[in-house]
């Protein structure tokens, strides 16, 4: 399936479109002899509307393709729902593409590279007791990895300054796993006794949860995201994907449960190989 | 004979008599190392004229002829060449001096003057002395000459002798496959033409033999259509390599042998491409002729009408044109010029432009915009001016230029009057059709079928081979990436 090939990609990058070629039929050499201006030639409208109904496609050989290729991508990852927590950081994700519009990829952060942070409204509402937000809306992700596949069923092209780029849409969605940590209580785990009372603010810290249970997750992801090449082995990738997993915090033997959704946004510089 | 007497005292007594400020073959070689080459070419001048030694006379002329060559005087350098080619082997630079005429005609892009001296003057036994790849242009510039004199014997002998190791040989064995086919050989043609398309690789660094393996190409799906072997033809069109000076060609003959294979869509795919933007003012009345033969076996009347009346509202007046430009006597220069001025309102630019898009016409031209650069040079050197050297150098320059305006003109007329002769033959077939247009439509009136038709349907859309290829709808708007891909989804409305 076609998509309209060129207009929302260069509204979007607000970057000036190329025209669509230069002119150069004729060789270098010789000299070309100079040639009077030549009024152009009266537009035909009415030929034009009568040519209106040829059925006309163009059936065209593939500019970039990705068949049987490996797709390297390093990422760079943000969330972008913090409503508590927030993280970014590095990943990679390495994809095979089985057909031109199908790749089964594994992607996983890069763990210690990054940060995990609470938001401002964290701070907010810690100024006022009776708004703590409960502790499994604490929990940050450290980690995660999974096995997606990919499809895209919609492609276009856009032409930058003569430059011929490919695009293509894609959707996805797969199984993968999870690390999370929790917010210090004093005392309790590898937390001091001075965790929470000494000033060291709301986030008061974070640590392992002790059961393994609460740390490791299953999780599932979906999403979408759009791929730019630029020629045979580079492109440009962006992407959001929602991680969800169901997680779980114990604090002053209360327990507290949710399913936490953390939306992703992707860019990463994919490389075909 | 008393005048010649008289001359001959003259030039006796003048090259006996050395003037003052007369420069000496050792000064003039001298400034010639130090690269002083517009002085060493007064001093060889001088010398040439005035030294009383034959030998030192002889000396200072085959060097006279390298200083010019190598300041870009390719005309001067072509004339003292010559002077000394014409005493034959005897005189001891003669070697020097054929190849000093190879490296001119090559500069020049010479296909007229060094060919013909060197054939006049052909010497098998002395040329046998030159360096091998010197001795295989001689071999191909006679070839070649041959060729074109249609004295296709000497042709094929001369073009066989230029051997696989020379940069030649490409263009050698497209001559010897054409030569094949003038002999109605067209399997020997081929396998000509085969061995240039394997002989040279496609990224081949050199552009000449790049366009010579394109021209071998074409040549070969021309060669294969003319056998009837069109999915052949079609194969060797279509590897043509985009946007080369040869792929307009391609596909515009490739239409054909879609049609021929009842492909349509695919022949009309490939007109839509020739008509791109891309191609504007190309010369393609053939174009309308293929579209309306196609329409008109799909029994599309309508379609097939438009075609004729396209054809009829832009060649007809083309044609009408041109036939008066071609029975008005002109001289073959003026007509070089109209052709390089684009047709100057005379006729066609498309026609103009298609004369100028040939080799042979971009050679010409290339040789006569040199020689009137060549002309400004001399009267711009200080050091030449107003010099007996300076007058001789202008004088050769005026003679060649004027002589090669002609040569190049008498060339554009014919290839224009070639093009006339294809609009006549087309303007028939455009009256055949639009005849038989007629007829069909009557027939089908009545029977009682329905002749005119509201706008049509979209028809689906081609099947693909695989997944490497992609569809994308055409809306009228080329793009550069898209040519050659475009097909026509065609339906037969025929009962």
């Amino acid at each position: 399936m076609s998509t309209p090939r060129l207009v929302a990609l260069t509204a979007l990058l607000s970057l000036p479109a190329a025209p669509l070629w230069a002119q150069a039929d004729e060789p270098a050499a010789p000299p070309t002899p100079v040639e009077p201006a030549v009024a152009p030639a009266p537009a035909a409208p009415v030929e034009e509307a009568l040519e209106q109904d040829e059925s006309i496609y163009v059936v065209q050989r593939r500019v970039y393709s990705k068949k049987g290729a490996f797709e390297l991508t390093p990422l760079f990852y943000t969330s972008l729902n913090n409503k508590f927590v927030g993280h970014f950081g590095l990943g990679l994700a390495a994809a095979y593409h089985v057909r031109e519009n199908l790749a089964l990829e594994l992607q996983s952060s890069v763990p210690y590279v990054g940060d995990r942070f609470f938001s401002a409204l964290v701070y907010e509402v810690y100024q006022q007791e009776q708004l703590t937000p409960e502790a499994v809306d604490l929990k940050q992700m450290d980690y995660f990895g999974g096995l997606s596949v990919l499809f895209s069923a919609l492609y276009g092209k856009m032409e930058l300054y003569s430059w011929l780029i490919d695009y293509d849409f894609f959707v996805t969605a797969g199984v993968g796993f999870v690390s999370t940590i929790e917010t210090c209580v004093p005392e309790r785990g590898d937390c001091s006794e001075e965790v929470g009372g000494t000033g060291q603010g709301i986030g008061r810290g974070v640590h392992s949860p002790e059961e393994a249970g609460d740390r490791f997750k299953l999780s599932g992801n979906l999403g979408g995201g759009m791929r730019f090449f630029f020629s045979d082995r580079l492109g440009l990738r962006l992407e959001i994907r929602d991680v969800v997993y169901s997680d779980r915090a114990v604090e002053s033997n209360e327990v507290t449960t949710d399913i936490r959704n953390n939306v992703l946004f992707f860019l990463g510089l994919s490389v075909l190989l | 004979m008393q005048t010649l007497k008289l001359a001959l005292s003259f030039l006796l007594v003048t090259s006996l008599a050395l003037p003052v400020g007369a420069q000496s073959i050792d000064e003039a070689l001298r400034l010639y190392k130090a690269d002083d080459l517009e002085d060493a070419a007064f001093a060889f001048y001088d010398v040439m004229q005035t030294d009383a030694n034959p030998d030192h006379r002889d000396q200072a002329e085959i060097y006279l002829a390298e200083t010019l060559r190598k300041l870009g005087m390719l005309v001067p350098a072509l004339f003292y060449y010559s002077d000394l080619f014409r005493v034959g082997r005897s005189n001891r630079y003669y070697l020097n001096a054929v190849d000093g005429l190879l490296k001119v005609q090559e500069a020049l892009r010479d296909s007229v003057w060094v060919p013909v001296l060197i054939n006049e003057l052909y010497n098998p036994d002395a040329f046998g002395e030159l360096d091998p790849e010197r001795a295989a242009q001689i071999n191909y510039l006679i070839g070649e000459l041959s060729f074109r004199q249609r004295k296709n014997k000497d042709a094929k002998s001369f073009l066989e002798y230029v051997p696989p190791e020379s940069n030649l040989h490409a263009k050698a064995r497209y001559l010897l496959g054409l030569l094949a086919t003038r002999a109605d050989d067209p399997d020997g043609a081929q396998e000509h033409f085969l061995a240039i398309i394997n002989l040279i690789d496609e990224d081949d660094p050199s552009p000449e033999l790049r366009r010579v393996r394109n021209l071998a190409l074409l040549a070969a799906g021309r060669n294969a259509y003319g056998r009837g072997k069109l999915d052949e033809a079609t194969e060797h069109y279509a590897k043509v390599p985009r946007f080369s000076e040869s792929w307009f060609a391609a596909m515009y003959e490739n239409a054909w042998a879609f049609f021929r294979k009842e492909d349509y869509g695919r022949a009309l795919g490939e007109l839509q491409s020739i008509t791109a933007p891309y191609f504007a003012k190309r010369f393609i009345p053939e174009a309308f002729v293929i579209r309306g033969t196609t329409y008109f076996v799909n029994c599309q009347w309508d379609r097939v009408r438009r075609s004729v009346t396209q054809y009829k509202g832009t060649y007809e007046p083309m044609r009408d044109q041109l036939q008066a430009y071609l029975e008005e006597s002109r001289d073959p220069a003026e007509i070089y010029r109209d052709v390089v001025a684009g047709g100057a309102g005379r006729f066609s630019i498309e026609l103009a432009r298609e004369v100028r898009r040939t080799q042979r016409f971009k050679d010409y031209h290339h040789m006569i915009t040199h020689m009137a650069w060549q002309r400004r040079n001399v009267d711009e050197t200080p050091v030449w001016k107003g010099s007996r050297l300076a007058n001789d150098m202008t004088m050769t320059i005026d003679q060649h230029l004027e002589a090669t305006e002609k040569v190049a003109g008498q060339w554009a007329k014919l290839r224009l009057s070639e093009m006339l002769a294809q609009l006549n033959n087309y303007q028939n077939q455009i009256n055949i059709l639009d005849f038989e247009v007629a007829d069909a439509e009557r027939n089908w009136l009545e029977q009682g079928k329905e002749i005119l038709k509201g706008r049509r349907a979209r028809l689906p859309r081609p099947n693909i081979p695989n997944d490497q290829w992609q569809h994308w709808s055409f809306d009228r708007e080329y793009w550069k990436d898209e040519i050659g891909y475009i097909q026509h989804a065609l339906r037969s409305e025929c009962f």
